[in-house]
């Protein structure tokens, strides 16, 4: 149920809560496009054709969540931000002049922050700070934009106009595709003209890409090939069609309680079979792998397609989360370790037992495990409208000189970016944990990254310790 | 009456009467559904019907409930809680329906991963889902769960097949779970010995045993599609077994401590710690015995207590009860209902101990269900709760899905009560006095001994069947029972026993008027003497000779040649250009052709392929316009000689067809199209597909 409006004259591209639903089939293959994508170099400036003095490139750059007007960057290339002074637009053209264009990059935006991209220098593509400011389409189904300061993703397939000889339009613009962090929301759309505002007028065979920011932007990665059409590229439209018709698609929808389903849960494409799938009216969801009590997936939106679990013999059992969604370690979120050099367990030992689960009225869930003498309750939801996911964990001990450590997050680095704010995995998504509570959050290496773990002491009767995910 | 019929009759036009004579035949065809092989004798008139004895009523669910029955349990209130395939728990209260008054569902819990049986113990609900044995409680009394406590988990591989069915409470207290074998993917077997169906984590292969603290220990094993599960009122625990790989036949046995029971994918963790059994995967023969003999040499492995011919009695075994209502659900107290998934069906399984050990015959009960049935449990009121869904692997029924009570009217069939192992023979008992004339005619009986195979190949055909003449025959005073003095008695082998030619005092023909009776050990005892006044000697040649009549016309109907069309298997070499066209088919799951219809020219040269990719066997049969039904219908009563024709009856209205192909075989025809133009039907004929799995192959210009 992919629902577009169109609007004369542009075509307003809004990252919050657009009206889209996704039709994602179970398993997304790894795209073959990836081999034709050159990139576009931010080792210099070369590529550029105008750039105006509020861009600049810079090895890092970090955004305050909260307040728009706190950045930092580190002096460097291979990032290309514009940093805002007063109220002018700055546009940046670049040397590439398309016609039709496959375009992928990655974006991140300052609170506030409202940038627009045009293709040919006349289609616009808007890359705005929704996040903070909900503005609530009606019918809104995904919400797959992320807060300031994290990372996103998108990639456009763009058909350009077609003429005649005699140079009479034949064939409006379209937007083929595009995926935003991992979700198409867009396929098929015509644009009868270029946008309202647009730097250039007029319809062309070929016109340059152009960034018009109006705020703070970050961009990195950015690759892109100009093709002729699209029939030859494997995967450009995802997955190849399940040969299997299925009668229908059953999709999960959480009314008025939370839903607990247990389900197999895809992970690195393998099959973990001892998960529960959580939805909430409010369409915040995870999967957790209760075998090691590890939160595995979290994503904003649709709950789950259930389609491959009860259509026909229900050949994967597999739950699919709909919509753009995170997939963090499915290590064990707790376990006893001797002293804070140990290395995390990859997997729960024989003294871990997961114990079931309770409900509460509203159908939310509360996990219970045993490890050697800790009792945990877990119970995650979320909270302030949506925008955390909390999980507290409630532990008491039959005095046990041991000590469990909970692991709150683990990324190739993790930041401090506030008091009770780290930043996770290149900026992906943010863990709060209120360094206040009963224990302090320990920051350490491990392996190939970072670790951020709390220790409870097993002579403490009764604990409690919470987090936030916010993405 | 009669007389002013045939006046009437023949004062009708010539076109009128053969009209009506055929209209007449059909709806004698239709009335005499019962029938499930090639019976003789049975009368037109009046054939009382099953739905006479035992009536099937629907327990209508709210709309928008779809009850894939998974489990029943009876609530001790009288409440039935039902679980279904898509993870919910249904409470229903006055399912009995009492007064017709309707039942009311409340939902309990929801989210569990399909369970597949459901369990009452001290005020909670025990399901075996995918991955785990969950207690699931109402711990605030507002009648919906609210604690879902794991009380055992256990490997999984992921494959969807991975079915577990349970719990039941044995009598120990303990949960016994079946755990269904995965599936070996699509292509070509990666365990080419296991064949389709193979072991892939700890323990899958098995019935497991889980106390109520959670030990799980290793029960028995040789396991293949365990899919049903129960006890007796003695607290002697059963299991039903689905035919296929390993598997000649599916069965009902008891099982015991280390039991073995013949698939042998599930030895894999025959070493592991916990295990107790003997039986190793050395000790598997592959040099394809009978079934009997095969049991004999390995250790550990008993014959299953009664086996059902596939295709006559079910093809997908499942749910099962026993009959502990003390007559107040007819007849058959102290015997068993089992239920079919395939030929949505319930059969009736008597038994007795020979040695020690359970053995005893099978019969066909009631047809007619809306569904695959998978559980069966008896209501407050004495009528059976049948649970139903086919999802995956369509039965021959409407419906994917549905719940339904099988409740017994007050009136008493005329059936083959029971059948008994005696030294020398047979004794059977009728649940109403017989017509002496018939009975001690040897000529209404005939019965045969056979066996299955064991080995990898999915099924089997039936080995070494040789006839048991009567040489005596013995009534009883009260005409109840009938003692069949016999030659040729195997022990080991399965013997049909058919009656088509018995009435009953009252010149009824039986209700079902056969049964099959796995012969496992002949009692030891004292056999009929033959000085004895009330015994009827055969020795009568004309009577011999009846019989031997009689076993001709069996021979003849169930040739063991497949249908007399030459069917041509390579390229004919008077095609000096080829084909005119190729055709290739394959099968998609749920029972289905991956190609609905296709168009050829009248006389087109046809290279016809069809892939069996699925995991059971199929056919290819091409037929004369509207001939589906008719031939389907006709290969549904081959009977034990099914297998060996390729399931393709004999008949006109075949044009075309290939063998009974193996799961993942392929096999190419080559024909000629018919010169009329017309749609020609294709369908698979196995018992129980016709009706879904079919196409259309037009003829047009």
């Amino acid at each position: 149920m992919l629902m577009r409006t169109f609007i004369r004259g542009s075509i307003v591209f809004l990252l919050v809560c657009c009206n889209y639903f996704t039709s994602l089939t179970q398993l997304q293959a790894q795209t073959d496009t990836k081999t034709i994508f050159k990139n576009l170099s931010l080792n210099d400036l070369s590529g550029f054709k105008t750039v105006p003095q509020k861009w600049k490139l810079v090895e890092d750059v970090s955004y305050d969540f909260s307040k728009p007007e706190k950045s930092e960057i580190k002096n460097g290339t291979g990032i290309l931000v514009n940093i805002p002074k007063g109220k002018s637009e700055s546009i940046l053209v670049s040397n590439l002049e398309h016609n039709n264009l496959a375009i992928e990059f990655e974006f991140m935006l300052a609170k506030g922050s409202q940038t627009t991209m045009y293709l040919q220098g006349r289609y616009a593509i808007k890359l705005n700070d929704s996040w903070s400011n909900q503005e609530l389409l009606p019918d809104a189904r995904i919400n797959v934009c992320r807060a300031p300061g994290l990372w996103q993703k998108m990639t456009v397939f763009f058909q350009a106009p077609k003429f005649n000889n005699s140079g009479t339009k034949t064939d409006n613009a379209k937007f083929l595709k595009v995926e935003y962090n991992g979700v198409t929301i867009q396929e098929n759309i015509e644009i009868k003209e270029p946008s309202t505002n647009s730097p250039l007028k007029g319809e062309v065979i070929n016109g340059p890409w152009m960034v018009a920011a109006g705020g703070a932007i970050a961009l990195k990665n950015i690759r892109y090939f100009q093709f002729e059409n699209l029939a030859n590229v494997k995967d450009f439209m995802g997955t190849v069609p399940n040969e299997n018709i299925q009668d229908r698609q059953i999709i999960v929808t959480p009314q008025l309680k939370t839903i607990v389903q247990r389900c197999f849960i895809e992970y690195d494409h393998k099959k973990r079979t001892f998960c529960a799938a959580v939805g909430h009216p409010d369409k915040i969801n995870y999967a957790i792998d209760l075998s090691q009590g590890a939160l595995i997936n979290f994503w904003k939106g649709g709950f789950i397609d259930a389609t491959s679990m009860w259509t026909q013999r229900g050949e994967t059992q597999i739950a699919v989360p709909l919509g753009s969604k995170f997939e963090i370690s499915p290590s064990p979120a707790f376990a006893i370790l001797s002293n804070s050099k140990d290395k995390w367990p990859e997997k729960q030992s024989d003294k871990f037992k997961f114990k079931g689960y309770k409900i509460d009225v509203d159908g939310k869930p509360t996990f219970l495990y045993t490890v050697s003498n800790f009792s945990i309750e877990d119970k995650i939801e979320p909270q302030e409208n949506g925008s955390l996911l909390t999980r507290k964990y409630k532990v008491s001990s039959g005095k046990d000189a041991n000590i469990l450590w909970f692991k709150l997050a683990e990324g190739v680095n993790i930041k401090q970016v506030g008091k009770d704010l780290y930043s996770i995995n290149n900026s992906s998504y943010y863990i709060k944990y209120t360094n206040d509570q009963s224990s302090k959050a320990i920051l350490r290496e491990a392996g190939l990254g970072q670790e951020l773990i709390v220790p409870i002491s097993g002579l403490k009767n009764q604990t409690e310790i919470k987090y936030s995910i916010i993405w | 009456m009669f007389k002013n019929y045939c006046t009437i009759f023949f004062s009708l036009k010539y076109k009128v009467r053969f009209v009506l004579l055929v209209t007449l035949q059909i709806l004698y065809c239709l009335n005499s559904a019962f029938a499930q092989h090639a019976g003789h004798g049975t009368e037109v008139a009046k054939a009382l019907t099953e739905d006479d004895f035992y009536k099937i009523i629907n327990v209508q669910a709210p709309v928008g409930v779809e009850l894939e029955v998974g489990g029943l349990a009876k609530l001790p209130d009288g409440r039935l809680a039902v679980c279904t395939r898509l993870g919910d728990i249904w409470i229903i209260e006055n399912p009995g329906m009492l007064n017709n008054s309707k039942p009311y569902f409340k939902l309990f819990a929801s989210g569990l991963h399909e369970p597949l049986g459901l369990a009452y113990k001290n005020g909670a609900l025990y399901v075996a889902q995918r991955a785990e044995l969950t207690k699931i409680s109402d711990t605030n009394g507002d009648d919906i769960a609210d604690l879902f406590e794991t009380v055992t988990t256990w490997e999984l591989s992921g494959n969807y097949c991975e079915y577990n069915h349970g719990p039941v409470v044995g009598a120990d207290g303990n949960f016994y779970i079946n755990f269904n074998l995965g599936d070996n993917g699509m292509g070509s077997s990666t365990e080419p010995f296991f064949g389709e169906m193979g072991s892939h984590a700890l323990w899958r292969g098995w019935m497991v045993q889980v106390t109520p603290e959670g030990v799980l220990t290793p029960f028995a094993s040789g396991y293949r599609s365990p899919a049903g599960i129960g006890t007796n009122s003695k607290g002697e625990l059963f299991y039903t077994e689905n035919q296929g790989g390993w598997v000649g036949t599916g069965y009902i046995t008891q099982v015991q401590k280390d039991n073995f029971f013949g698939h042998p994918s599930g030895l894999k963790s025959a070493d592991k710690p916990g295990s107790t059994l003997k039986t190793r995967i050395s000790d598997i023969p592959t040099d394809n015995p009978l079934f009997h003999d095969a049991v004999k040499r390995i250790p550990g492995m008993k014959l299953p207590s009664v086996r059902l011919p596939h295709g006559i009695l079910g093809i997908s075994l499942s749910g099962l009860v026993e009959d502990h209502t003390n007559g107040g659900f007819g007849p058959f107290a102290g015997q068993y209902f089992v239920g079919d998934e395939g030929h949505a069906s319930i059969m009736r399984v008597f038994m007795e101990k020979v040695n020690g050990e359970y053995q005893g015959a099978a019969f066909p009960f009631r047809q007619g269900f809306m569904s695959g049935i998978l559980r069966l449990e008896w209501g407050n009121d004495q009528s059976i709760f049948v649970g139903m869904s086919d999802r995956g692997w369509n039965s021959t029924a409407a419906f994917r899905h549905g719940l339904q009570r099988l409740v017994w009217t007050g009136n008493t069939p005329f059936e083959i009560k029971a059948i008994k192992a005696k030294p020398d023979g047979f004794e059977l008992e009728f649940t109403s006095p017989l017509n002496k004339e018939t009975a001690l005619d040897p000529a209404s009986y005939n019965i045969s001994g056979f066996d299955y195979k064991y080995h990898q190949t999915y099924g089997s055909e039936v080995f070494d069947k040789k006839e048991c003449k009567i040489l005596a025959i013995k009534i009883s005073d009260d005409g109840l029972t009938v003692r069949l003095v016999l030659s040729n008695l195997r022990e080991g082998y399965i013997h049909e026993v058919k009656c088509a030619g018995l009435r009953s005092a009252n010149q009824t023909p039986l209700l079902h008027d056969f049964g099959y009776y796995s012969l496992n050990a002949i009692p030891a005892g004292e056999k009929l003497s033959f000085q004895d006044k009330d015994l009827l000697k055969i020795s009568d040649p004309a009577q011999e000779n009846a019989a031997k009549n009689q076993l001709k016309e069996d021979n003849k109907t169930n040739s063991i040649a497949p249908n007399s069309k030459e069917i041509v298997n390579t390229l004919p070499s008077s095609w000096v250009n080829g084909p005119d066209l190729t055709i290739i088919i394959g099968t998609q799951p749920g029972l289905k052709f991956d190609i609905d219809k296709f168009s050829v020219k009248p006389g087109a040269k046809i290279k016809l392929v069809f892939n069996n990719n699925d995991d059971m066997q199929h056919n290819f049969v091409l037929v004369q316009p509207s001939s589906a039904d008719e031939v389907g219908k006709l290969a549904m009563k081959l009977g034990l000689e099914g297998p060996s024709m390729q399931y393709v009856p004999i008949s006109k209205s075949i044009l075309q067809h290939t063998k009974l192909l193996q799961p993942r075989t392929s096999e190419t025809i080559y024909f000629t199209a018919p010169l009329k133009k017309g749609l020609y039907p294709f369908l698979c004929t196995y018992p129980g597909h016709y009706t879904i799995m079919r196409g259309e192959m037009a003829v047009v210009q």
